[in-house]
């Protein structure tokens, strides 16, 4: 990403200079986000993001922590930007025609956009779980081995063996796949394909998992599926999730931001969001009067 | 409509939290009568009133069981939150207290019943002096909550937070009446085991329409006001985040 570094201190200069712009704890909120940005564990921040697609405004100045080992939950109307947002974070706007982001973005406190950041090994520490189940049209085992492999994980068959049965058991998939991995992953349900393509993000030790609506394409059973899923990987990932289901948010996140037109308007806990929201725009989006 | 501007995007939601806080206004006004006319029952010696009183408690209790159920087929078939939550958590807090304050007057009713109905009991109408005032405090003070509940309006649900501290001074100022009155003639016990009835059945219909009021503070503000102290009730707590 070119202009990353250039513009972040543009940015930041205006109103608090780029030392205070990541100091977590003490970051000014320059885009007016009602609720707490930061959090004392952040394991990726962003700092007054903007994405462009050619003229479009797509996300506005948006600063927002993602804790260690917490789902946070994205939600606002459609063509808010939550998409957009979440392929900041892993450089997934990278390939997008036409598409500029500017500000700051860290994970471990090292700069995702910095030239010496390889976006490969990136989308592997950051993963991606689409809307639709996207296995390959290869066999089970070799949709988990592909990243290990690529990425030289394992040293010898029999450990690749090993993080293939894992990956598939912290997905909740092993017991239902073992006794067929080779057979083409796109024969499996729609449930059981996302829950593969949360075990292939697993398989290259991901720290943060990145979720677009993966539960639209299930059903409620599938979708429960996940969400517990979701609940038992947040003691090793942090993830990130796109939904539209407000209840969803409600059920599998920690903490909730409210994406408007390209703005973060709110962010907060969870329990504080759904109950007691403080921003009008959450309100109304959430109680259902959006008009 | 819960009273707020603006309408769900489905219409039929807002229909059913509209009938939802006319139910709620309805017991009101059914247990505001209850109050007034056990209040009356007891001034005249009334005891036809009082068993009117009594009975007509099964009206009530039908309500509570129609209010209680309206609100579960909200939470279970609209999943409300934020406001809406508040709202129909504060409903069903409402529907719950104006239950338990109607339960009071009907113990007025029985001790009406009690006192002057046919028994060796000579009534001593003093000893009722201060549940007249009383009375007139809880009517008043279920009034107003019943209008903040009517218009969602957290003012008027902090003066009934703290008009209840008056009837609660009432209450203590009585019984210590009731206690002088004892010491200087114990063998009135069992009448003054009566007006203590009476006062603390007054008392408890204040603490309801209290109780009413910090729900339609929840309901507004989204702050649990049971346990803040009257005086603190400011707009500037209220509203701080
Ligand atoms: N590749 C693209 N080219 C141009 N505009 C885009 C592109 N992707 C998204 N947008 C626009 O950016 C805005 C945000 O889109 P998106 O992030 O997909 O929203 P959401 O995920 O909240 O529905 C929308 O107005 C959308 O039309
Ligand atoms: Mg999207």
């Amino acid at each position: 990403m070119n202009a990353t570094m250039g513009t972040l201190s543009d940015a930041a200069t205006g109103v608090a200079g780029r030392a205070d712009a990541m100091d977590g704890l003490r970051i000014r909120n320059f885009s007016g986000t009602v609720g707490e940005v930061t959090v004392a564990n952040p394991r990726m921040r962003t700092r007054g993001v903007d994405v462009y697609y050619g003229d479009k405004h797509a996300i506005k100045n948006v600063t927002l922590d993602i804790g260690s080992n917490e789902v946070i939950a994205m939600i606002g109307p459609s063509g808010c930007g939550k998409s957009t947002f979440l392929r900041c974070l892993n450089r997934m706007n990278d390939t997008v025609e036409g598409c500029r982001v500017t500000g700051h973005i860290t994970l471990d406190d090292k700069d995702v956009y910095d030239r010496q950041m390889d976006p490969v090994v990136l989308r592997a520490q950051v993963g991606m779980v689409f809307q639709k189940p996207n296995p390959f049209p290869k066999p089970i085992y070799d949709n988990i081995a592909y990243g290990p492999r690529i990425h030289g994980i394992a040293a010898s068959r029999a450990e690749l063996d090993e993080i293939v049965e894992s990956s598939l058991r912290r997905a909740g998939l092993w017991d239902e796949v073992k006794d067929r991995l080779d057979q083409p992953g796109t024969g499996l349900s729609g449930g059981q394909q996302q829950r593969l393509c949360i075990a292939r993000a697993i398989a290259v030790s991901p720290e943060v998992i990145l979720m677009d609506e993966p539960c639209s394409a299930l059903d409620p059973i599938a979708t429960a599926k996940i969400e517990e899923l979701i609940d038992e990987l947040r003691q090793n990932y942090t993830i990130c999730i796109v939904t539209h289901s407000m209840q969803q948010a409600a059920r599998v996140s920690q903490r909730t931001a409210y994406f408007h037109l390209g703005d973060l308007i709110e962010v907060g806990e969870t329990t504080q969001i759904f109950t007691n929201p403080r921003h009008k725009l959450t309100e109304d989006y959430i109680t259902g009067r959006f008009g | 409509m819960n009273g707020k501007e603006g309408g769900h995007i489905v219409q039929r939601f807002d229909a059913q939290l509209g009938s939802l806080k006319d139910l709620v206004l309805e017991m009101g006004r059914l247990v505001l009568q209850q109050v007034r006319d056990a209040a009356q029952a007891l001034e005249e010696g009334d005891t036809g009133l009082a068993r009117q009183v009594v009975h007509r408690d099964r009206d009530i209790n039908t309500l509570d069981m129609k209010g209680q159920e309206l609100c579960l087929e909200l939470l279970a078939t609209r999943q409300p939150v934020a406001s809406d939550l508040r709202f129909v958590m504060a409903m069903s807090q409402a529907v719950n207290n104006l239950e338990r304050a109607a339960d009071e007057t009907k113990k007025l009713g029985y001790v009406v019943s009690r006192v002057y109905g046919e028994n060796d009991l000579q009534p001593i109408p003093s000893l009722f002096q201060d549940a007249r005032h009383m009375a007139a405090s809880a009517v008043e003070l279920l009034e107003d909550a019943l209008e903040a509940v009517e218009e969602l309006d957290v003012d008027k649900a902090v003066a009934v937070v703290q008009g209840d501290e008056q009837l609660n001074e009432a209450f203590h100022a009585g019984l210590r009446r009731l206690a002088t009155f004892l010491f200087e003639d114990p063998r009135n016990v069992r009448h003054v085991i009566e007006a203590v009835f009476v006062l603390k059945a007054l008392e408890r219909v204040g603490d309801h329409a209290t109780n009413l009021a910090e729900f339609v503070i929840y309901a507004v503000k989204g702050k649990d006001v049971r346990y803040v102290k009257a005086e603190h009730l400011s707009s500037g707590f209220l509203d701080a985040g």
